[in-house]
């Protein structure tokens, strides 16, 4: 195939040929020649680069292995793992690191919040997965610290029912946690049907305040309460108690800001304005930082 | 038993099978007539780098499916024609010259005691590239692939598509003018 290389030149030819031969030797610049071999490189597999790290080619022909047979070119050992390095890995370390991120994330978020609450929102959990001690524990902690009685309308639900009200008001977006003033109404309703079946006539429950905007507060104010996440480090002998909501109301200075709100607001609905009232003055005392919410201005009064 | 150098056609299925010496041998044996096929034919320079590129990204990316029923020299200028004169459509080249290409810079360099001679060479070379550059695109490619690729007139037909007679034709043409240009 070479052999038609060398057709003769005639004389016009031969003359612009020597002028042509004179012309400066423009050559291609190094970083040129350096991004065509790099692309011609990059283009083979990394198997195959491998195996070539020895010159095969730039030896003379006899002494160099044949050229490789067209068949083996087309071989698929040498077209498709091209890119899967490339992609699996990247794939591989984009899913790894989104989802070691979110771990993190959930777990941070996790640390600080509520015992009891589920990583994954429990409104996106089928109920069947949710962990059945997980549950538990936060039934416990509900039918601890939110006790306030009221008398229900219906007969107390079965507890399945009650498994789904108190999983309802944990989803983990903050967006969700505007709602929860909402939905805690039905939690506290569910366990009391468990844990108060008789409890007194009251009037209808003041609306509650979200916990977590009180929750921030008390570390602001460097108050005596435990630390923000006392939720946790209850007494377990006040835990135990089911009636907490009739103990002294001195006791609620042991509980943090927001569990103390919701003892008063306990208080209040169990007809003791008079223990409710100084509970929350001295709620007030000891957190002068501390908003009053709304519904328990009135006892300030008394 | 002869020690015969691998021809261009096993360099390239040699690379294609994963050989990436046998590519680097390739490239040393074209990359300069490549280079001067196109930047004779391309200005600004980096034009051409641009093109030089680009034909040996599809060399490069043709490479599983290269199959030597030519020479690879015919399917490598093959490609360089159909790029420049697609670059020729997109937009008329500019036809100055300047003094790299020229050679002015290495001329001073060389004979800086002899001003008068480089100068000379200098405008000779100047007066070489611009009637090179004037001419129509056919002629000059069928012209640089003969005398500077001294390729037979059947291997310039087949890279650029036309019989031998045309070639001919165009060599002829080509000679007449730059000889008018430059007498």
């Amino acid at each position: 195939m070479n052999t038609s290389k060398h057709e003769p030149f005639d004389n016009e030819e031969a003359a612009l040929a020597r002028a042509l031969r004179g012309l400066p030797n423009i050559e291609p610049p190094p970083e040129l020649d350096a991004r065509v071999l790099a692309m011609a490189k990059s283009a083979l597999p990394k198997a195959a680069l491998a195996q070539s790290a020895a010159p095969k080619v730039a030896a003379p022909a006899a002494a160099a292995p044949a050229p490789v047979p067209a068949p083996a070119i087309e071989s698929a050992t040498n077209r498709t793992p091209r890119r899967r390095p490339w992609f699996g890995a990247g794939f591989g370390a984009i899913a790894a690191s989104v989802f070691a991120a979110v771990i993190g994330i959930r777990m941070g978020w996790f640390d600080g919040s509520l015992p009891g609450e589920s990583t994954v929102p429990a409104s996106s959990m089928p109920e069947s997965d949710a962990a059945p001690a997980a549950r538990q524990e936060q039934e416990r902690f509900d039918v601890d610290f939110i006790p306030a009685p009221e008398p229900a309308p219906v007969p107390p639900p079965p507890p399945t029912a009650d498994a789904q009200s108190v999983a309802a008001p944990a989803p983990a977006a903050a967006a969700s946690r505007s709602a929860a003033p909402a939905a805690k109404k039905t939690a506290p309703e569910a366990q009391r049907a468990v844990v108060a079946p008789a409890p007194p006539p009251m009037p209808a429950p003041a609306p509650t305040v979200p916990m977590r905007e009180y929750d921030e507060k008390p570390r602001e104010s460097g108050g005596s309460a435990p630390e923000p996440a006392a939720p946790v480090t209850i007494p377990p002998s006040l835990q135990s108690a089911p009636d907490t909501v009739l103990s002294p109301w001195r006791e609620d200075a042991a509980f943090p800001v927001n569990v103390w709100l919701e003892r008063i607001r306990a208080r209040v609905a169990a007809g003791d304005r008079q223990g409710a009232a100084q509970s929350l003055r001295l709620l007030r005392r000891q957190h002068p930082g501390i908003a009053v919410p709304p519904d328990l201005k009135p006892l300030l009064a008394q | 038993m002869t020690n015969a150098p691998p021809t261009d056609e096993e360099l390239m299925l040699a690379y294609a099978a994963g050989d990436i010496a046998a590519f680097e041998t390739l490239y040393a044996r074209h990359r300069g007539p490549l280079y001067r096929f196109i930047a004779r034919g391309l200005s600004p320079r980096a034009t051409a780098d641009e093109c030089f590129q680009d034909v040996w990204g599809r060399v490069v990316a043709a490479r599983e499916r290269y199959v030597p029923e030519a020479k690879f020299s015919t399917w490598l200028y093959q490609i360089a024609n159909n790029l420049i004169i697609d670059q020729y459509r997109r937009a008329r080249p500019s036809v100055s010259i300047d003094d790299e290409q020229a050679g002015l810079p290495q001329m001073q360099a060389e004979s800086s005691d002899e001003p008068e001679p480089a100068l000379s060479r200098f405008e000779q070379n100047r007066r070489l590239q611009q009637a090179l550059a004037e001419l129509p695109d056919d002629q000059r490619i069928a012209l640089q692939l003969r005398l500077e690729q001294e390729l037979s007139l059947e291997e310039i037909g087949a890279i650029t598509g036309v019989g031998r007679e045309t070639v001919k034709s165009r060599l002829r043409y080509a000679l007449d003018k730059l000889k008018a240009r430059l007498a």
